[in-house]
């Protein structure tokens, strides 16, 4: 420990401003996935959003002017006090913001996840969803950021109406299903809606009569601008109601154009 | 021992200090955003990133669980395939944690001694492990159910961001 703490106090009086005349570089690369997730809780009330930040860094310190090879060889003998620090941003509404992992070494292998849930969220209301990742090292400072991805996120509700018209067979949770073309079925104010399945499963002994309506919901998201698409996540052939009537009106679905 | 350590205490803050001083400089990032080329993202990548978010080890949380469930619900898997995906996952999870956890040790008992880990060996682990999970999968799963996770897997791509950054820090400089 003594020695090592005097190696690097030597490193750092070699490489002091005042003595330096030599320049020598610091280069650190990361290799990083960053990625998110969205999905609605069980019970249909939350969206539960995920970040995670994933991959390899490397760190050296190189010659870029007549930066002597003692200097390098000090550098790398003295890099395993380095740390580096992974950070993701994880806000959804008000809930979540930035967390950091824990302290790795500089050349370590990184995979920190974090994960949030809204709270419970209006059908139909907008919120933002802002994901980031960043890795702080103790020594350089930040050498990686991916850029802030700001997200609008929502519980989105539809009504659609069967069209009898069979796309195919399928098992869900062990019980046959007959997949049906759908169409949605929303007033014209609230149509296209943002959540618009194109089939649903139901129980195979079921008439498609018997599940002429289906109302579900999904949790989507789209870029935080007006006019996008809205991308949504929902379990093939998850629905809050088969309204048992052949005769209902459209409903006003979730239209957030 | 307690000095000592102070001094390599200081002697590190003062050298972060220190490297501050001089101009750091983030070039520009080479990115890849599933959500604009999904195509460019490699199947892969994809399955390892999809595989580590829906998956939990078995001391998992209940609200990672039901995190989990959410996620595997939304496939619309029959219950025997949601059990082996289940069951996979957290074999895949525990086999990632610990790959990662052996190799963070051996990097920094080679950075101790001056040396260098091997990460292009970890990352030839890391890969296969997600080839043997997918080949695990086709085998104990449903060609149907595959086929679902699949099209998820496909469609998480929009969803993934790859960077490659280098990060210069120039020090000293009179010549």
């Amino acid at each position: 420990m003594k020695t090592a703490a005097l190696l690097f106090a030597s490193l750092l009086y070699i490489l002091s401003p005042g003595n330096a005349q030599a320049q020598c570089t610091i280069e650190t690369w990361v290799s990083y996935s960053v990625s998110d997730s969205v999905v609605l809780n069980a019970a249909g009330t939350d969206i539960i959003t995920s970040v995670l930040l994933d991959g390899s860094a490397g760190m050296q310190m190189i010659a870029t002017g007549n930066c002597p090879d003692s200097i390098i060889t000090q550098f790398n003998n003295n890099k395993q006090y380095i740390q580096h620090w992974p950070s993701v941003q994880n806000q959804v509404g008000s809930m979540g913001g930035w967390t950091q992992g824990p302290a790795t070494c500089a050349e370590c292998y990184i995979s920190y996840q974090t994960n949030q849930d809204s709270g419970p969220l209006p059908q139909g209301q907008e919120t933002t969803f802002t994901w980031e990742g960043q890795t702080y090292c103790g020594m350089a400072g930040i050498v990686f950021f991916s850029s802030e991805s700001i997200l609008a996120a929502e519980i989105a509700r539809t009504r659609s109406l069967n069209t009898g018209i069979l796309a195919g067979t399928t098992t869900i949770n062990g019980q046959p299903q007959k997949v049906w073309r759908v169409l949605p079925y929303c007033t014209p104010a609230t149509s296209p809606p943002d959540w618009n399945p194109t089939t649903y499963g139901a129980p195979a002994d079921l008439t498609y009569t018997a599940v002429y309506y289906v109302d579900s919901i999904a949790a989507c998201v789209r870029i935080n601008l007006t006019g996008q698409p809205w991308f949504c996540l929902s379990p093939p052939g998850a629905s809050i109601g088969w309204p048992q009537s052949l005769n209902l009106l459209p409903v006003n679905c979730t239209h957030n154009p | 021992m307690i000095r000592h350590v102070t001094v390599l205490v200081l002697s590190v803050f003062a050298l972060a200090a220190w490297a501050q001083t001089p101009s750091p400089h983030l070039h520009p990032d080479t990115v890849i955003d599933g959500a604009k080329n999904p195509e460019l993202i490699p199947d892969s990548t994809a399955y390892r990133v999809w595989l580590v978010m829906v998956s939990e080890l078995p001391n998992a949380a209940t609200q990672d669980r039901d995190r989990q469930r959410a996620h595997l619900a939304s496939l619309g898997l029959t219950e025997l395939d949601n059990l082996q995906l289940t069951t996979l996952l957290t074999d895949f999870k525990a086999q990632y944690v610990g790959l990662i956890a052996r190799y963070n040790e051996s990097a920094k008992a080679a950075l101790a001694h001056g040396g260098q880990p091997d990460v292009n060996l970890l990352l030839q682990q890391r890969d296969d492990l997600v080839r043997m999970t997918r080949a695990a999968m086709a085998l104990r799963i449903s060609s149907e159910s595959v086929s679902r996770i699949d099209a998820r897997v496909q469609e998480h791509k929009k969803h993934i961001q790859l960077h490659t950054q280098v990060h210069t820090m120039t020090t000293g400089g009179a010549q």
